[in-house]
């Protein structure tokens, strides 16, 4: 193209032309609700909680049979799956499809709960312990390493033995002693974001303590907050269902997925169903958990370099 | 003899948000022996260029189009095999941070020894009398102690020192330093810009120095390009540059920094607006959104280069070389660095 | 170094102290606890327990008596079985144990760490997709239900090896697989993890710059720094195989302390129950100081630190 005389007349470069050129800014959030969609497995890890909750909660609603109908007649008993018995029955004939759904709720109930108290626990204790620093940071971490150091499923097991099971002792036991990680992980973003300039920035602008810490610290610690909380969902149901499956569980008739599997062993030579599906329930709930942790920690992982 | 020659490299990104445009054109020549400075702010695309003729580009990474000739062969165009024998023997490349540039766990000792057994075969005492030398040549005091040590016993200076012995052990022909001092004190950045010179002059050794900050080049080189959202736009021997600038984007480099000397009260003078985008760069001239002279052709075209009048060697790419601004420019004089 | 160790030291036995006391506390002091409730034992071992434990003396002297028994290693006699104490017990079941986890906690090392390797080097391509889609299953899946199902397609139903028992390697390998199936799969993501982070270090980048090669990078360059993390979860992964064993010995019906253990809780042999657990304490604890030990000797950051800061 010839350069034409009138090509040379100057124009007005204004601020708006000069930033024309920058990409248009996307909030911290909705960029990684956009990296969390574009991960397939954790979506379908979300999609599975959503199912596995909905089944919880409604599901023994539309079932003909309650957890407890016992039917000791010998064609009632260990019955194969069937269109009558979606996942046959047990040892007492009870439908083993039902008792299943209102496993879920106990299951899942109890990784929910257990994580809300180790939430609860550590974004106390570690907010507290990043947020004044200094020498209550010290003692508050030197209680934590001692912490650390004991293994935490035998002390679980010694709760339990000693406070006798049951489903509030296990969501309390559980919660009492896992919450050591999220602490950890709490006090080190609190730690890393005083440090950060925009902080100082507004101390330097003299924003109060209070408002420092509720407008800034938190709102910037979620992320992780939450990808540790919903990572011990997993760890919960699996302590559960270990605990059961030693006998320190929760108490009959209440029946969780994992005393479901440890009655399922004792069949497992010919009834091998009354394991499985229990047993399928706990696999299908922690991998959906843990993909979509997965997920959830990539996606708020801040994008760096690039 | 010409030692070096870059010729219209492109180099770009492909992230999941698109191909980042990070070297899109760059062409320059270096000699045996010289000294020449590639500055430009973060972002501008001069790392990547040095990186690109390594030839450490990694995925997403990727060198699109262009020549460097080195010493006769094109690098483009040579085997991974081939660039290991020319990386670290005949160029050597020294990066930004001394901290995390050298290997925790080994000792500098297996760090030094390492090049000298790959490319001259040197072992056992032999490599080890060599690198206590390389340490000596560098500067660092008690070398024999302090081969055993590790990294992290070393301070932040020393610790460039021993990059550059690293970089130094095999006797390139050619150094790329990427902003060698940046993560420096002031004082230990003109220490290591000393050790630099002696040891260009000692060998005879062409350098290519990249920094952001234009103090550091005069002391240095004697060629300078000017990048700018990865595209070359003014060239030339040092001196010319530095006091007849062409381009606005220098004119705005060299009336930002604070002059000491400086009696008048004068304003720091920033340059308006951000680095472009790299995934969408402008059409036209990149500089053109910021830049207080634009016209309306810098807006639709690149700029070629052109000679600034009968300087020999001086070059610049912009559009008031043209002899169609020559009517224009009374208009958009307004005080700014004379021309 | 030597802070490093003694500061590692004095936490070792902080933290032994505090399980010590935690357990005596929960068994003695807990008003409904098993030494306090009234329960109908047979008069033979209610008089044992009560020459032994002085359970009417205060409650101080009952923790300085417990402190010194266990100093002396006298773990005291089962609650429940008539003749036989705790340490008779953890002498039987331990090597047992021990056999399976050291096997257990090889097939994690020698398996996972290669696989973390390879997956981190092929990044994005098959080999670590499908490694990680099988890690994160085998993170997912609890060891008593892996365990459930290897019984039940290997010895079961295809009868390749045996259900049950223990002496003969053929009865080693479903047990073993059972407990490595998640050590194993958190190990190889960590591994990749922690490589895929060192190969983004700036030292990596110097280490081509040499003129490296891509083999001799990773192996010499890469390689330390990378397993360094993996040598700090050694303590968490015996941990997990220790503990996996209470199951996964009951499952197989081998004869190992795990299952004695679950044994002790199903009968609540408390002496039993107290015992095992102050010695698996001590045994993870001391491990642990082990491995804390290998990670300064590795690091040359620890070794040859005067701060000792980690």
């Amino acid at each position: 193209m010839e350069a034409r005389a009138e090509l040379f007349q100057p124009i007005e470069p204004s601020e708006e032309v000069a930033y024309a050129f920058a990409r248009p800014a996307t909030t911290y959030w909705r960029d990684a609700w956009r990296r969390l969609r574009q991960n397939r497995m954790a979506m379908i890890g979300l999609a599975v909680i959503v199912i596995l909750f909905s089944l919880a909660i409604f599901g023994p609603l539309f079932s003909p049979y309650s957890y407890s109908d016992q039917d000791l007649t010998p064609t009632g008993i260990n019955q194969p799956p069937s269109l009558k018995h979606w996942f046959g029955t047990d040892a007492l004939g009870r439908d083993l499809f039902v008792r299943v759904l209102y496993g879920a709720r106990i299951s899942l109930s109890i990784g929910v709960f257990a994580s809300l108290i180790i939430l609860v626990i550590g974004v106390t204790y570690g907010g507290i312990s990043g947020y004044f620093g200094g020498k209550i940071d010290n003692v508050m971490m030197r209680i934590v390493d001692v912490l650390y150091g004991i293994p935490t499923l035998l002390i679980v097991i010694l709760l339990m033995v000693v406070f006798k099971p049951g489903l509030k002792n296990i969501m309390i036991a559980i919660g009492a002693t896992y919450w050591i990680g999220m602490a950890r992980i709490v006090r080190g973003q609190i730690l890393s974001l005083k440090e950060q300039d925009y902080a100082m920035a507004a101390v330097a602008l003299g924003a109060s303590r209070r408002r420092i810490l509720f407008r800034h610290l938190i709102p910037n610690s979620i992320g992780p907050i939450i990808v540790t909380a919903t990572l011990s969902i997993p760890e919960a149901i699996f302590t559960e269902a270990f605990l059961s499956f030693i006998g320190l569980g929760v108490a009959a008739p209440m029946a969780s997925w994992g005393v479901l599997a440890s009655e399922g062993l004792n069949g497992l030579r010919s009834y091998p169903w009354q394991l499985l599906f229990p047993g399928l329930a706990i696999c299908l709930a922690m991998l959906a958990f843990n993909f979509f942790g997965d997920g959830l920690r990539d996606a708020l992982d801040p994008w760096m370099r690039r | 003899m010409m030692l070096l020659s870059v010729s219209d490299l492109h180099t770009s990104f492909f992230t999941y948000a698109g191909e980042v445009k990070a070297v899109d054109g760059v062409s320059f020549s270096i000699e045996e022996g010289e000294a020449v400075a590639l500055v430009g702010e973060s972002g501008c695309g001069k790392s990547v260029t040095a990186l690109s003729i390594m030839g450490l580009i990694n995925p997403p990474g990727k060198i699109l189009s262009g020549s460097i000739d080195f010493g006769g062969r094109n690098l483009l165009g040579l085997s991974e095999r081939e660039l290991q024998r020319i990386r670290g023997n005949e160029i050597g490349m020294i990066f930004q941070d001394p901290m995390t540039s050298l290997n925790p766990v080994l000792s500098i000792e297996a760090q030094l020894m390492e090049g000298l057994r790959l490319h001259q075969g040197l072992r056992g005492r032999a490599a080890r009398k060599r690198a206590v030398e390389l340490l000596e040549m560098v500067g660092i005091p008690s070398p024999a102690q302090r081969l055993k040590q590790y990294p992290h016993q070393f301070s932040g200076g020393m610790r460039q020192r021993v990059m550059i012995a690293m970089a130094l052990s095999c006797q390139p022909k050619l150094l790329i330093a990427d902003e060698p001092t940046t993560a420096l004190d002031v004082t230990i950045q003109a220490q290591i810009f000393e050790l630099m010179k002696d040891l260009q002059s000692r060998f005879g050794m062409a350098i290519i120095l990249i920094t952001h900050d234009l103090g550091v080049v005069a002391g240095l080189a004697r060629k300078i390009y000017v990048m700018y959202a990865g595209r070359i736009v003014e060239s030339g021997p040092v001196d010319r540059v530095y006091y007849k600038p062409k381009h606005p984007y220098t004119w705005g480099l060299l009336g930002s920094v604070p002059r000491l000397d400086d009696t008048a009260k004068r304003r720091l003078v920033p340059i308006k607006g951000q680095p472009p985008d790299l995934l969408a760069p402008p059409s036209g001239c990149a500089f053109s959104p910021r830049c207080r002279y634009a016209m309306k052709i810098c807006l639709l075209e690149r700029p070629a280069f052109s000679a600034c009048g009968d300087e020999v060697g001086h070059e610049v790419a912009c559009w008031l070389e043209h002899p169609g601004a020559a009517s224009v420019l009374p208009r958009l004089a307004d005080g700014g660095v004379a021309r | 170094m030597l802070r490093y160790l003694i500061r590692r030291l004095v936490s070792m036995l902080i933290v032994l102290w505090v399980i010590v006391t935690v357990t005596f506390a929960l068994m003695h002091a807990i008003p409904g606890g098993p030494f306090t409730a009234e329960k109908a034992l047979p008069p033979s071992i209610q008089k044992n327990l009560e020459a032994r434990y002085h359970l009417n003396d205060p409650l101080l002297k009952q923790y300085f008596d417990y402190l010194k028994n266990l100093l002396r290693w006298d773990l005291g006699p089962s609650f429940k079985y008539e003749g036989r104490t705790v340490n008779d017990i953890i002498n039987e079941g331990f090597p047992v144990s021990a056999q399976l986890g050291l096997v257990a906690v090889a097939i994690s090392l020698l398996v996972g760490i290669p696989t973390g390797i390879i997956s981190a080097l092929c990044r994005n391509r098959w080999q670590d997709n499908v490694a990680m889609f099988l890690a994160t299953i085998f993170v997912s899946v609890p060891n008593f239900i892996l365990a459930s199902v290897l019984m039940l397609v290997f010895a079961l139903k295809l009868r390749w090896f045996p259900a049950a028992m223990w002496g003969e390697p053929s009865q080693v390998v479903l047990p073993a697989l059972s407990l490595t199936g998640f050590p194993t799969a958190f190990i190889s993501r960590l591994t990749r993890s922690s490589m895929v982070e060192v190969m983004e270090q700036d030292y990596i980048r110097t280490a081509r710059a040499k003129g490296l090669s891509r083999s001799a990078v990773v192996i010499k360059h890469a390689l330390k720094n990378a397993l360094i993390p993996v040598v700090t979860y050694l303590g968490p992964l015996l941990a997990a195989i220790l503990t996996g064993s209470f199951v996964v010995e009951n499952i197989f019906a081998i004869p190992g302390l795990g299952r004695h253990f679950v044994t002790s809780i199903y009968n609540r042999d408390y002496t039993v129950i107290l015992g095992v657990t102050v010695f698996y304490s001590v045994l993870l604890v001391v491990l642990n100081f082990i491995v804390d030990l290998t990670y300064a000797i590795i690091d040359p950051r620890i070794k040859f630190s005067d701060t000792g800061k980690e």
